[in-house]
């Protein structure tokens, strides 16, 4: 039975495949504020938002100004 | 697919590598007979030496049945996260810690723009995923909407779902709408499946693609190689999906999700992946073996040799809660290997 690693998979070339798999996440979480994001990835593309920081923006939008 | 009783003798354990793939050859090109299961684990302990024979047998036997064009796809999340099922390889589980945010359901004028975007490319499925167990009346009128947006506005693609387990008369309306084929993966091996899994069962995912063939939609059902099975398991599980004869078997690879019990999980190595892929074109011969999520991890620079082992379909461009790589890769690929890509077969 073949073995499941490969022989000539070396810790350098699963870091590889790691980095490849690291290249093809999206940011999960806000730079902002730390929460999660709400992400809707489309076959080409995708969008991202932070429901906080909006609903933060939209309040600071309608208070009366000082 | 009809299974035609073997003509040959059962190919001895002690068989030359050479011997055991003569056999399969006689009996898929010659005789359009299938392999046996004891046939397909011999085959699949032949050496390293040669993967690239076996290699060529498959793709041999995927243009003897399929033709040599290539059909491309791309998968949208129609709602993404907050799945209450513990499937545990899946980001999108509420019982995990993972990053993946639930959303609701996807605005329609989104998905439209992606259709077309697809449509685009030329690719000509479409298939719109939900993380759910099912569909609810909210959510079934939301789908039904979607497929019939997308067949009025994008005729050159056909539209798939995938919407969990489903009753029958959720199958019979999503045919009734146009859905051209519904997806749902049997994901892993019978045997292997309570490992995985505990909020349903194994027959329950089978029970829905058994629906999904009584409603008249095309069948589309894979699942996950590198869930922790055994080699003998992939090889269960590949008559396991032959037995339903679907019409497209997507090829997933196992690209483990922080969070998930699965979290940590030993990526399948690229030359056992090109061994699998070839062993389910052998075992399903005239099906579309479609590559799915996690090609990109798995097979690195052999993406192109899966395309010469049995391969006939791709998902392009990005998948549910990951990237891809560029289509335009993709594309690049199949003209590097020459290989056409398919229109649609009909216009709906």
């Amino acid at each position: 039975m073949p073995d499941e690693q490969s022989q000539v998979t070396g810790d350098g070339v699963r870091d590889e495949r790691l980095a490849v798999r690291d290249a093809l996440e999206v940011e999960r979480r806000c730079p902002d504020c730390g929460a999660k994001l709400t992400v809707q990835i489309l076959p080409h593309g995708y969008e991202s938002h932070c429901t906080p920081c909006q609903r933060r923006a939209r309040f600071e939008k309608s208070e009366p100004g000082e | 697919m009809s299974q035609q009783p073997a003509s040959s003798t059962l190919v001895e354990p002690a068989a030359e590598p050479a011997e055991i793939l003569r056999i399969a050859e006689r009996r898929l090109l010659e005789e359009r007979g299938r392999i046996t299961q004891e046939e397909a684990l011999l085959i699949q302990q032949l050496p390293d030496d040669q993967l690239t024979h076996l290699a060529d047998l498959a793709h041999r036997v995927r243009v003897d049945y399929c033709g040599e064009e290539i059909s491309l796809g791309s998968i949208i999340s129609g709602k993404t996260g907050g799945c209450p099922e513990d499937c545990n390889f899946c980001s999108q589980s509420t019982t995990f810690g993972t990053e993946v945010a639930p959303t609701g359901l996807i605005p329609y004028d989104q998905l439209l723009a992606a259709a077309k975007a697809t449509a685009e490319t030329g690719a000509t499925e479409f298939c719109i995923i939900y993380a759910v167990r099912g569909p609810d009346e909210r959510l079934m009128e939301h789908v039904l909407e979607c497929v019939r947006l997308v067949r009025e506005n994008v005729p050159t693609v056909e539209v798939a779902c995938s919407v969990g387990l489903l009753t029958q008369d959720q199958a019979d309306a999503m045919a009734a709408a146009g859905a051209h084929r519904y997806n749902h993966n049997l994901e892993a091996p019978r045997s292997h499946f309570d490992k995985i899994c505990s909020t349903h069962k194994w027959e329950d995912r089978r029970r829905t693609c058994e629906m999904v063939k009584a409603a008249g939609m095309e069948l589309c059902t894979g699942g996950i190689i590198g869930l922790g099975e055994t080699s003998e398991q992939r090889i269960e599980f590949a008559f396991q999906l032959a037995e339903l004869e679907p019409d497209e078997v997507p090829m997933n690879f196992l690209n483990p999700r922080a969070g998930t019990p699965l979290g940590e999980q030993e990526l399948v190595s690229p030359t056992e992946a090109i061994r699998t892929i070839a062993l389910f074109r052998l075992i399903m011969p005239a099906a579309k073996l479609r590559y799915a999520g996690g090609r990109e991890v798995t097979l690195g620079d052999l993406q192109a040799m899966g395309l010469k082992s049995g391969i006939n379909a791709m998902i392009t461009g990005n998948y549910l809660t990951t990237l891809g790589r560029g289509v335009n890769d993709d594309l690049l690929m199949l003209d590097d290997l020459q290989m056409p890509i398919n229109a649609i077969s009909k216009v709906m």
